[in-house]
Parts: C-alpha cells; structure tokens; sequence
C-alpha cells in the first residue's frame, strides 16, 4: 500500500521531469545513457559500502586483536554510513569521468 | 528492495518460531545499551519487558539481564534489573551478568551463572535476526536454549522504510553469522 503510493510519486515525478526536459526528438541514447549512469552509480555505491564495512570490520577486529580495548562492530551499523558512501561513490564517479572527458 | 516483500519473506525464512514452554530462567540478552539520559534504547526496553511480561506469565522463576556498560553510562544489565525491580519482580528472581560483550560472551557467562543453580533450559530472549545465532551459542556453552524472539517484524513492516531497515537487519545477523561460522564459535 505505501511501497505503491511512493513508486506512483516517483514514477509521476519522473515522467513531468522527462516531459519538461525531453524537448526534442532524438533525445532516447540521452536518455539510454542516463540510465547507464545511474546504475553505474549505484554500483560504485553498493561498491564503496561493502569497502567501508569490510575496512572498518577489519579495523575493530584489529584493535580488540591488538589491544585490550573493545569495540562494538556495531558501529557500523549506522545509517551515516550508507550516506557517506554516495558521497564517496560520488566522487569516484566523477572523478572516472572527468578523467574520460577531453579538456576544452 | 524497499518497493518489494522480499526482506520480509527473507526474514520469515530465516527467523526461528517462538518456543514458550517452561523453563529454568528467561535470559534476556543486551540490545542496544543505555542512552546518554540513562534510559535503555528501544531495543533493549523492548526484549526487557518481553523477558519480565515472560517472567509474570509464570515461564520461569528467575530472570537473567545482560548488558556491559558503555562509555560513562551505566551498565545495560543493573539498569534492566532496576526497570524489572520497580515493575514488581522481586530482587531475588533477578540475575545480572554486565561483563559479556559479545553474544558469545553473553553465552559463556550466563552458562557459568545459571548452571551452578541448576538451570539448564532457558528461554533466550533476543531479536527475531539473531535467535539463530544466539541459540546455536547458548547451545555450545552446555545450555538448551528455548527461542523467544522479542519481536518479529517480518509480517508487520511493509513500509519502503521498514523493509530497508529490516533488510539492513538481515545483512548484519547475516554478517555477523558468517564472521560466527569462520571464526570458529559456531
């Protein structure tokens, strides 16, 4: 019932942005190609989590390993976490791009 | 994920059923620890009335808490016992364990506590995700632990939100079962 609502806001949302913003014709490999961005960003997102929780699991495991102090492994169960990897996905997206764009 | 009931069908799968018979204690494991006012997180609350609802519903004549302190906040376990105690559960029902943790930990330690009473058979008060993990555990450490999971959401979110939450859940009790099995402890 809500996951309905909320995937008919998106998909109204989505299709007033196509309209407004899909003035010529010719414009469907744009949008093949935004298509192929997003998932090519969602994948470095997914990519840039697991290196975080695998990084810092193995950071804890470390320390308690090391030392006689004890950290929780859930800390990482926090939702910072997910958000920080856009940003860091975001970035390398960018980055990876910008190094394929030629310079003007 | 969040659009469709996957996580909940996953979490049905892999959840253990309630088993509420009687037994020697009700073990209610820590969850969250105490917040900065020095109230219990939602979590803990949660399996801490579910495991005192248990003890006046006559399952168990003693009462297990477990909770480690965390930073300069009081230890989970002392301020579960002092909850249980002003709900009317008499101090000598009450066993307190603040040193554990880790699941194992707790396992081993309450092994160690309840034995010497002759409690074998448990009630293991825990999430839904982690009654797996936490029952295999409390197996190894010579108890014979009985599931009383302290929620089962996976029939009652059906939220975008709630299942992200409820997948997340899974990806960690998951995590954490793997990590379990390599290391040995399972």
């Amino acid at each position: 019932m809500y996951a309905g609502f909320i995937v008919a806001v998106l998909a109204v949302s989505s299709v007033l942005v196509w309209a407004f913003t899909a003035r010529r014709r010719g414009d469907e490999a744009r949008w093949r190609a935004t298509g192929l961005a997003l998932c090519e960003f969602a994948g470095l997102w997914a990519l840039a989590l697991i290196v975080d929780v695998v990084v810092g699991v193995a950071v804890i495991l470390s320390v308690r390993a090391a030392t006689s102090f004890f950290i929780s492994v859930y800390v990482l169960n926090d939702v910072s976490l997910a958000i920080a990897s856009a940003l860091q996905a975001f970035v390398l997206y960018w980055r990876r791009h910008s190094a394929l764009t030629p310079a003007a | 994920m969040a659009y469709t009931p996957v996580p909940n069908l996953v979490d049905r799968a892999f959840s253990l059923p309630a088993q509420l018979e009687p037994a020697g204690a009700i073990v209610v494991l820590a969850a969250g620890g105490v917040r900065g006012d020095g109230t219990l997180s939602n979590t803990s609350l949660r399996r801490t009335l579910y495991g005192i609802d248990l003890y006046r519903r006559g399952l168990a004549p003693v009462l297990a808490l477990s909770g480690p302190p965390r930073g300069r906040a009081p230890a989970e376990g002392d301020v579960r016992s002092a909850l249980a105690r002003e709900i009317g559960v008499p101090a000598g029902a009450i066993l307190v364990e603040t040193t554990a943790r880790t699941t194992r930990e707790e396992a081993e330690r309450m092994s160690t506590m309840l034995r010497p009473h002759g409690i074998r058979r448990v009630l293991l008060v825990v999430d839904a995700e982690g009654a797996r993990r936490a029952t295999r555990l409390f197996q190894r450490s010579g108890l014979e632990p009985l599931p009383a999971p302290a929620e089962d959401v996976s029939g009652l979110d059906d939220s975008p939100e709630g299942r992200l939450d409820l997948a997340r859940r899974l990806a960690i009790e998951l995590f954490a079962l793997a990590y379990y099995r390599a290391a040995g402890y399972l």
